[in-house]
């Protein structure tokens, strides 16, 4: 499905304001559930193509091991390394299922992380 | 308890979900998602991994697992080829460039290629009879390989079996 | 190891007068050079047969015996091969490969004893030839892996050695086999390392109905 130019666009504005605002943020990627990157905003030498295509695979392994633990529905997967931390969260933009990855080092807090993220799958339902 | 992996890879569409799905004692698991990629006609495509197993009489398992077929999931190929003993390449021989499909597989996985068993599955052969499978052996030989290379129908449990069973074969050589 | 003046050509399952054609062609053909004569038993450097059995009587086959299958044109064939309508030039040309490869060949499978010759597979053979004999993928498998001396392939495919042999002079024939001279010194994994895996494969084997 073509997502229309607004939203599009509505979905890169939430990725620079994240990399903007939050901090800590390295990269914000959204993403089809196929790995495909839609909009994104990364900084140093990340490949938005590269995380989109990794975040799909972990967020797909996520879904099979709720559905396999009888748990729900997956909602999102975190990733906790030495030095940061890779947040894996399902958004929708027009009533599709899309994959909103977060990359920050260890300077972010994670709860905020997730809190913003809650946000940005609000305003993004929205349109 | 023994396992032991086995890896189904090849282009998308080629059969790596059916071919598990043929001989997996259980439902596979499967990490389809809606294909949104133009270039493939499916639906649905593997962004994960696919799984099946199959357990022995003894309880020794076989772990079937089956890759994402485009290489932007490629480091998914490096994850799941590690410590298998076997690894199946699906083509179809119906896209519009087979042997460039084999090309992508065999540089995605140059490391394993040349050390662990390997056989070349090419399906729709009948009804696409070119390039030949000859002309894949061609091909191999450009990598200094020489793999084996069958016609297959992996919806058939018999055709996958019988890759299952060179890849053994070439194992079991390996061990002498 | 020298050229044997004569070599011997038998014929079996043959009508008489396919076999006097077969004798005049031997005699006449310059190409050929007497260096063929046909032989009604025992053993014989080639066979001229249109069905291969176990049963060869009256002949007995060498180490090096070549089957020659007579064939209808347009049958799949591979191998050495004869078809009818018989053309005299093309069995003179079947015979002449033959000789050449007896020459190369016979001293190598004398020497099968010793460790020093192994065989690899150069390329993966064509379905065609490998659709001749059920047996025939599961030897390529083998010689694809790596070296393996003619022992190494009777050991791990359980085929006779009059069976590795000849498929392994087939191979040369069709310049798909690399041979060397020097023994390849090869890993061996430990013994139990095998052990498991073998004892797996046969477990799965069972499993999966093929045995």
């Amino acid at each position: 499905m073509t997502i229309p130019d607004y939203v599009k666009n509505a979905a890169q504005q939430e990725c620079d304001n994240f990399l903007a605002e939050q901090t800590g943020a390295l990269a914000a990627v959204i993403s089809s559930a196929d790995g495909f990157d839609v909009a994104s905003a990364v900084t140093k030498s990340l490949d938005p193509a590269r995380i989109a295509a990794m975040a799909s695979s972990i967020a797909a392994i996520g879904s099979v091991v709720s559905q396999e633990t009888q748990l729900g529905v997956s909602k999102s997967v975190t990733v906790n390394t030495e030095d940061g931390v890779v947040y894996i969260a399902y958004i929708e933009l027009q009533g599709v299922t899309y994959i909103l990855n977060i990359i920050a080092n260890s300077s972010a807090i994670l709860a905020q992380i997730i809190y913003n993220c809650g946000e940005i799958r609000k305003r993004l339902k929205e349109l | 308890m023994i396992e032991y992996k086995l890896v189904f890879t090849g282009i998308t569409g080629a059969g790596k979900t059916t071919a598990i799905s043929a001989i997996s004692e259980t439902a596979p698991i499967s990490t389809d998602v809606a294909n949104s990629d133009t270039g493939f006609q499916k639906s649905h495509t593997t962004v994960g991994l696919d799984f099946g197993q199959i357990t022995l009489a003894n309880g020794d398992r076989l772990r079937l697992f089956g890759t994402p077929g485009q290489s932007r999931f490629d480091f998914m190929w490096k994850i799941l080829v590690k410590d298998a003993f076997g690894l199946i390449i699906l083509i179809d021989n119906s896209r519009p460039d087979p042997l460039a499909d084999l090309d992508l597989y065999l540089k995605g996985f140059s490391e394993e290629i040349y050390t662990t068993p390997c056989v070349i599955g090419i399906g729709r052969s009948e009804s696409h009879p070119t390039p030949s499978l000859d002309d894949f052996s061609d091909k191999l030989c450009e990598y200094q390989l020489t793999l084996p290379i069958l016609p297959v129908d992996v919806r058939l449990a018999d055709d996958v079996i019988m890759l299952i069973d060179v890849l053994m074969a070439q194992a079991e050589s390996d061990l002498k | 190891m020298a050229k044997a003046s004569k070599l011997s050509l038998g014929c079996l399952g043959l009508i008489k007068p396919e076999v006097d054609l077969i004798r005049t062609i031997l005699r006449m053909s310059s190409r050929l050079d007497e260096t063929w004569v046909l032989v009604e038993r025992g053993e014989c450097d080639a066979i001229l047969i249109y069905n291969p059995d176990k049963n060869y009587e009256p002949f007995q086959l060498k180490q090096t015996t070549k089957l020659i299958h007579i064939k209808r044109r347009g049958e799949s064939a591979s191998g050495y091969v004869f078809f009818k309508p018989f053309r005299a030039d093309e069995l003179i040309d079947t015979l002449i490969a033959i000789a050449s490869t007896t020459d190369e060949i016979a001293p190598l499978i004398t020497q099968s004893e010793e460790p020093q010759i192994t065989y690899k597979l150069k390329k993966w053979p064509s379905a065609e030839l490998l659709q001749q004999d059920k047996h025939y993928m599961l030897l390529a498998v083998h010689l694809s892996r790596s070296a393996k001396t003619l022992q190494d392939l009777i050991k791990l495919s359980g085929r006779p050695e009059i069976y590795c042999d000849h498929f392994l002079n087939f191979l040369k024939s069709k310049d798909l086999l690399e041979i060397n001279f020097n023994r390849i010194d090869i890993q061996h994994k430990s013994n139990s390392v095998k052990e498991q895996k073998q004892t797996f494969f046969s477990m799965l084997r069972k499993r999966l109905g093929l045995i």
